[in-house]
């Protein structure tokens, strides 16, 4: 347990410099702050809320310089107090560190300036520390002879970048776009993953529900920023992509060419290794290829988005399927030295009831319909539907088949869930476009039995729900009103009950942990059981497996993969992931706390333009239709970049950061 | 709803901002970026800051342009602690500024000197500290971008994005490197600016300016060998008096013409006969059109600024444009053809030298369409604010001249209809009048054509061109936001208009980008001089281009007919496609990101 020797936090001063009874923050687990880097102690922690210092021989002012010299680095520029302040600080505390004459009142002066009035939280909250210092330590502002053993580690983020599982830096390409490049905003998002367009579609958006801006009107449409930023540089070719040099030697293979593999290899190709992607299917996107309706996601963006890997010098292999047409040990044997699994949970699940017949034709999982649905359209035909049809399932694919169902039928479509409608996991508002769309809803109803007649189904009876009590955790569970049966009659029944992994894929004899639902076992490095075999996504199961089918976080996941990929080969050692690190710190420690946004005008969110429920009639059309340039502008000036830096002091150097 | 300021309690509605209930009761606080007549406040410069306590208690330094007032706030602007804060903030923003005034476009009318009058400045300390080595693009014809003196406060962006809807300018770099940049085009002269000017009237300060070019102006003069042939464009007479203290609209045409004979101009005409010219080209090549089945609608030609817009942006309207040249590019190359032939003056002895409300004139001069051989028609443009540095050069006081008539050989007579050029719906008005009384024989009953006048983006009327040529619908279009949708339908085939006047400055000519900068005003006197220009009209002698004498004799003695073949070699030009996709590779963009996190 680290001792606080003194700092200042939340405006609390802490000085146990002489006293008996040492002090601290309350609610700050100040363990926390040793397992940045296990085995490196942190001696110097800074941040918006203030410091904290302990080592009695770490340097306060070495620290401060530093996190000056990253805060000067930050400043964007445009406000005038932290565009010109922070230089004159970041110089005026390397002369302190260098022993010579330093204006102190001075710096006081800049550093109330920019606490008080920068435009944004670089200059705002990044001044927090040294104005804590000033205020209350002035005498620890002592001359330091740098001696260059001590680690130093810096991070600039947000609520909505610590929000995005993959650490997109949000408020820097709503800059982008804001300052007029398209190009650069979209570069933002490419750092990370290659579906750009895709995701600026279909993401759940963790970021615009972490955005401050709803404290003040709604949040920052983040999403259709991103997608804009893609629509106008990646689709129309203005961005284009080129072959990554090969610098490694050691090729790797990813299996899987789903979001989560194809982030992986994207990765991969431009830390310069060569990477073969085998996928089952006849062409690249996984289940967003086939899973995701063309209404939500033009398969145009998505297979030109997979494209870029392949531009890059990604090598696909089609029509190549785990345990069918090779195994690990078979890949290992073709010369890979490493793996990575990112095979999905591509099989539906079926309901499990009474006179469950699973070969009537019109009894289906919701994932066959759906790549059944898929596949008519990519051959340009749309497909249709004689009758009316029930969904049952409260998530995303439910709403998915729904949605598809509404617009291939003249009949009714309705959706059957156990539960009720704010316990559904579908997004929001996947479920009010459904029901505008048509889509009559049956919440707190259970699926009971299939009504076939001569082989035909005629309906499908259902029992009515109640709550029942909250349990320990808080959860209302349900159960069947005895007496309550009811018959919906229907022609189809579409079970979207969630989804599995292939358990045909992997045997005993690959050497691979599985839990008991056969998903792969990975850990913090998505590294599987097997040396030198890495998974990712949908069908694994590890400390970053936060449901199924999110798309942002598979793709994270795909990313830490690569980078454990590279480690491996490399050093054979897991990846000192240290941006992962201070996440985490920020997330277990609580350090974003709920500041209040004060004074802000109101600006409101942009409203977009949409098909009216009576255009999507009958076809799967594109239902949004994103943003023009100006919209893209007016939206991008509600962000009030709310960064925070954090800077980290060990006592050693920290693997792969220089000081 | 109430609140207080200084100590004095104040009214005001929800959602005014505290800047606005302290201007409403006159309650002077200094600003730099917030710009007023676009509702710019981006909150970059920082300066209009007051210490606020809410009714809670709670007291935090704030921004005044983007802070609503709030019931029971106490406001105070005039402490010795707020001062001293937004003293500090100037020579912040002092601290990465050129500090070089004595050599800036701005000198003496900057509103940044203003500002540091405003908050007392006494001191620059952080200066020398500081880089200022921000680039200077000098790649124009018509303009510099000098970025050592810029203060971010964005209006430029704004205006470019807003009102011209063309979005050349971006915003780039970091720190005391931010700067307003042109995209991903390497030099703001291949970049999708069309050099209108209208980001140097919202310009702060000397960093974005037109390019001066009074050194070989004076330098023609200077050369006895030499000839100089001054013209100066219909609203430049209107606009000029301002910069010497004269009303907004008042016409200086007299004392501009005497002030030029003071420089030792050889011969001062009038652009106004070459816009009577161009009506008689543009209105012939109108009628030829529609008889023959040309490309309708027709667009006007005359302004360089839309001419560069349709060029780079959307060069599919091109075939709709009209080929005659403009009332400057006309002058000048009559003034080199016929003036020369009729005074026995060497045309290569001649330096033409014209005076334009607009920076795009310039650039325009320097299209190799306007050049015989090696040499330009246009020698030099000046622009109107370079007219008035010059004069202050030369020691000429505008205000203090009596006026003098033009030089009047060959090229000096005006009417009506040419001096309207200068404002918005002028041209088509112009064009109207002639093309009325070409048709039918008679003039246009009434003379005006009010609906095409006014300031609001696009006007449209029904032109009646007599019985058997029925009814066409016109179109005049200010502003190259407003223009966009005219281009669209022409180019879809879904206009239905026949001809189309668009200037890319709202108001037209007398709203140009060379005309006056009037600090933290955006086209203030744009009305006045409007009127200006029409009452010039009512009262001229003649009032269409089909009946000023020396455009007859032109035709007479030299061209021959409208659209003559001389006439198309002198008067008419063809333009190029130079709409660029600028593409990049991925892996050079990501290395351009200025992304500061290590990557693990």
């Amino acid at each position: 347990m680290p001792q606080l020797i003194y700092g200042v936090w939340d405006n609390v001063v802490y000085d146990n410099r002489g006293s008996a009874v040492p002090t601290a923050p309350e609610d700050l687990p100040l363990d926390l702050f040793d397992q940045f880097n296990e085995g490196n102690p942190t001696e110097i922690f800074l941040s918006n809320r203030g410091f904290l210092v302990f080592s009695r021989t770490a340097s306060l002012v070495w620290a401060l310089w530093k996190h000056h010299q990253r805060l000067a680095a930050e400043s964007c520029g445009k406000c005038s107090p932290c565009r010109a302040g922070s230089p004159i600080l970041a110089q005026e505390l390397e002369k302190a560190c260098r022993g010579e004459l330093v204006h102190w009142e001075e710096v006081r002066d800049i550093t109330e300036q920019m606490h008080e009035t920068s435009l944004c939280g670089v200059g705002r909250t990044g001044t927090t520390p040294l104005l804590d210092a000033l205020s209350h330590f002035p005498d620890e502002l002592r001359p330091f002879p740098f001696h260059g053993d001590a680690g130093f580690y810096s991070v600039t983020t947000s609520p909505c970048i610590e929000a995005c599982p993959s650490h997109v830096n949000v408020p820097r390409y709503i800059d982008y776009l804001q300052d007029g490049h398209n190009d650069l905003a979209a570069g933002v998002v490419l750092n990370h993953y290659p579906l750009a367009g895709s995701c600026g579609r279909v993401c759940v958006r963790y970021c615009e529900k972490a955005c401050r801006r709803s404290q003040v009107d709604a949040p920052v449409d983040i999403k259709n920023l991103k997608r804009f930023a893609a629509d106008e540089t990646i689709v129309p070719g203005i961005l284009k992509p080129e072959p990554c040099p090969t610098t490694k030697n050691k090729r790797v293979a990813v299996i899987g060419a789903g979001p989560v593999g194809v982030t992986c290899a994207y990765q991969l190709l431009e830390t310069g290794y060569p990477v073969d992607i085998y996928e089952a299917h006849d062409k690249a996107g996984g289940m967003v290829r086939y899973g995701i309706p063309f209404y939500r996601l033009p398969k145009n963006v998505l297979m030109q988005e997979n494209e870029l890997v392949k531009d890059m010098g990604g090598m696909f292999f089609f029509n190549q399927k785990l345990g069918r047409d090779f195994n690990i040990d078979d890949l290992f044997r073709r010369g890979y030295k490493a793996v990575f699994i990112a095979t999905g949970c591509p099989l539906g699940g079926y309901l499990g009831m009474e006179g469950e017949d699973t070969s009537i034709p019109e009894y289906e999982n919701g994932i066959e319909f759906l790549e059944k649905v898929h596949d008519a359209l990519e051959a340009g035909v749309t497909p249709e539907l004689d009758g009316d049809v029930v969904v049952v399932g409260g998530g995303n694919v439910a709403m998915d088949c729904c949605r598809s169902a509404v617009r291939m039928t003249k009949g009714k479509v309705h959706l059957v869930y156990r539960r009720t409608e704010s316990d559904a996991p579908a997004d929001r508002e996947e479920i009010v476009e459904a029901g505008r769309e048509g889509v009559e809803f049956h919440f707190l109803s259970g699926q009971d039995r299939l009504v076939v007649e001569n082989g035909k189904i005629t309906g499908l009876q259902c029992v009515k729900m109640q709550q029942t009590e909250p349990d320990e955790s808080g959860r209302r569970g349900v159960k069947p009103i005895p007496g309550s049966e009811f018959v919906i009659p229907c022609d189809y029944v579409i079970a979207a009950i969630g989804q599995k992994s292939d358990p045909s894929m992997l045997t005993e004899a690959d050497g691979i942990a599985l839990d008991r639902k056969k998903c792969i076992i990975v850990d913090e490095y998505q590294a599987t059981s097997r040396p030198g075999v890495f998974a990712g996504g949908d069908g694994t199961t590890g400390p970053r497996t936060k449901g199924p089918s999110v798309l942002i976080h598979g793709m994270a996941q795909g990313s830490i993969g690569a980078q454990a990929i590279a480690s491996y080969l490399e050093y054979d050692r897991p990846p000192f992931l240290a941006r992962e690190r201070i996440s985490q710190l920020i997330r277990q420690a609580g350090l974003f706390g709920d500041d209040p946004v004060c004074g802000q005008e109101k600006k409101p969110r942009v409203r977009l333009n949409e098909l009216t429920p009576a255009e999507r009639d009958h076809n799967f059309k594109e239902v949004e239709l994103g943003m023009s340039q100006e919209e893209a502008w007016q939206e991008a000036k509600r962000c009030m970049r709310c960064y925070r830096i954090l800077s980290v002091v060990t006592r050693s150097p920290i693997p792969g950061f220089k000081a | 709803m109430n609140a207080s300021i200084n100590g004095r309690e104040y009214t005001f509605e929800p959602g005014e901002t505290i800047l606005q209930v302290a201007r409403r009761n006159d309650i002077f606080i200094p600003t730099l970026c917030h710009f007023q007549p676009l509702n710019h406040k981006p909150g970059t410069c920082r300066v209009c800051l007051a210490q606020v306590t809410d009714r809670h208690g709670r007291t935090e330094m704030v921004t005044t342009c983007n802070t609503p007032m709030e019931e029971g706030m106490r406001v105070d602007t005039i402490s010795s602690h707020v001062r001293r804060m937004q003293r500090l903030q100037v020579e912040l923003v002092f601290a990465d500024h050129d500090q070089d005034c004595a050599a800036c476009a701005r000198h003496g009318d900057c509103e940044l000197q203003d500002l540091a009058e405003y908050v007392g400045l006494s001191t620059n300390r952080f200066a020398p500290r500081l880089p200022h080595d921000r680039p200077l693009d000098n790649t124009m014809h018509g303009m510099v971008r000098d970025m050592s003196k810029c203060i971010r406060c964005l209006r430029c962006v704004e205006v470019c994005r807003k009102v011209q809807g063309v979005a050349a300018l971006t915003v780039d770099g970091t720190g005391t490197g931010t700067h307003i940049g042109v995209g991903m085009a390497p030099s703001q002269n291949t970049s999708a600016c069309i050099q209108c000017g209208q980001c140097t009237l919202v310009c702060p300060t000397g960093a974005l300016a037109e390019l001066d070019e009074n050194d070989e102006v004076l330098d023609f003069l200077a050369n006895p060998e030499l000839t100089t042939v001054f013209a100066f464009a219909p609203s430049v007479r209107v606009v000029m008096g301002e910069e010497f203290g004269l009303a907004p609209g008042e016409n200086v045409e007299g004392r501009i013409v005497a002030a030029l004979r003071r420089l030792g101009a050889d011969i001062v005409i009038d652009t106004d006969f070459a816009a009577d010219v161009v009506i008689m080209e543009e209105g012939t090549e109108l009628l030829g059109r529609i008889k023959n089945g040309g490309r309708l609608p027709m667009f006007t030609s005359c302004c360089p600024g839309w001419v560069n817009y349709a060029e780079k942006h959307c060069p599919e309207v091109l075939p709709y444009v009209s080929t005659t040249r403009s009332p400057q590019a006309v002058s000048s190359s009559l003034v080199k053809s016929y003036l020369a032939e009729k005074t026995g003056i060497s045309p290569r002895k001649i330096r033409n030298i014209s005076i334009m409300p607009c920076t795009a004139k310039k650039d325009e001069a320097a299209r190799s369409q306007l050049y015989v051989g090696s040499h330009p028609d246009t020698d030099v443009v000046i622009t109107v604010r370079e007219l008035a540095r010059l004069l202050r050069r030369s020691g000429i006081d505008l205000a203090r001249l009596e006026p003098e008539p033009f030089d009047n050989p060959y090229m000096s007579d005006s009417t009506g209809a040419a001096v309207i050029f200068g404002t918005t719906g002028g041209v088509m008005e112009a064009a109207v009048r002639t093309v009325y009384a070409v048709l039918n024989h008679r003039e246009l009953p009434g003379v005006s054509v009010m609906p095409v006048r006014g300031v609001e983006g696009l006007r449209e009327s029904d032109v009646d061109l007599g019985k058997e040529h029925g009814v066409i619908k016109v179109a005049v279009v200010h502003g190259l936001a407003n223009a966009r949708k005219l281009v669209e339908q022409a180019v879809a085939g879904t206009s239905p208009y026949t001809f189309i006047e668009v200037m890319a400055c709202p108001g037209g000519c007398v709203a140009g980008g060379g005309t006056c900068r009037i600090k933290q005003d955006y086209q203030p006197h744009t009305g006045k001089r409007q009127k200006g220009l029409y009452a010039i009209d009512s009262h001229m002698p003649r009032r269409q281009s089909h009946n000023n004498p020396q455009v007859i004799k032109l035709y007479d003695e030299y061209l021959g007919e409208p659209n003559s073949h001389k006439a198309h070699e002198l008067l008419h030009t063809h333009y190029t496609d130079r709409s660029k996709v600028q593409t990049e590779s991925i892996s050079a963009t990501k290395k351009k990101l200025t992304l500061t996190d290590q990557s693990a």
